[in-house]
């Protein structure tokens, strides 16, 4: 599979595909959906990282409405091209900077690149309004 | 309207032969103790470099 995809960089509220540990079988690496935060370039050119905060389908509408964000109308996942409902967890320690390379990103199979879609407006506003209560509630 | 009062849809009715099966393989939460296991290999890479931050919407403009 060609990696020419790391020479574009992602957009901010692209999501991507990226590596994740399961744990069964312990620490084996399978690519699950992210939401880019942020993206970085080397100071020297030519190398890019990003934020992202991973993706998980549990959901935990509850428990963590307000707190993450959720994804789980069809209509939207289809758009997005997400597989099933997904909560993208938004806790300081849940995202992680990674290097925008195969060792840390990949496409599914058949898919040119890990870059799936763009998160749509009315999400990135979501996003904003929960990062608002974060930052309200000190977190 | 926002996504927040949008009419939820639960019921999933697309095909799921529609994704390549390896999509359904990622089944852990995510955890802290997880991430910081990517974190730790991911730090190693982007030790050593300095990056600026071109796109985004995170609190932080450095890694």
């Amino acid at each position: 599979m060609s990696s020419n995809w790391c020479l574009q960089p992602p957009s901010a509220f692209d999501i991507v595909t990226a590596y994740f540990p399961e744990s069964n079988p312990k620490g084996e690496l399978r690519l699950r959906p992210c939401l880019v935060l942020d993206v970085f370039e080397s100071e020297d050119g030519g190398e890019f990282a990003c934020r992202v905060a991973y993706g998980t389908k549990h959901i935990k509408f509850v428990q963590r409405k307000g707190l993450d964000l959720i994804i789980q109308n069809a209509a939207d996942l289809d758009m997005l091209g997400l597989p099933y409902a997904t909560r993208f967890a938004l806790d300081d320690d849940c995202y992680a900077d990674l290097p925008w390379t195969p060792e840390f990103f990949g496409p599914w199979e058949g898919y040119p690149s890990p870059a799936i879609s763009f998160l749509p407006e009315e999400y990135q506003k979501e996003y904003a309004y929960i990062m608002m209560l974060r930052s309200a509630r000190g977190m | 309207m926002s996504a927040l009062l949008k009419e939820e849809t639960r019921v999933d009715v697309r095909p799921v032969n529609r994704f390549p099966a390896e999509v359904y393989n990622a089944h852990d939460d995510v955890t802290p103790e997880a991430v910081r296991v990517i974190r730790e290999r991911a730090d190693e890479r982007l030790a050593g470099k300095k990056w600026k931050k071109i796109d985004g919407v995170g609190k932080r403009n450095v890694i």
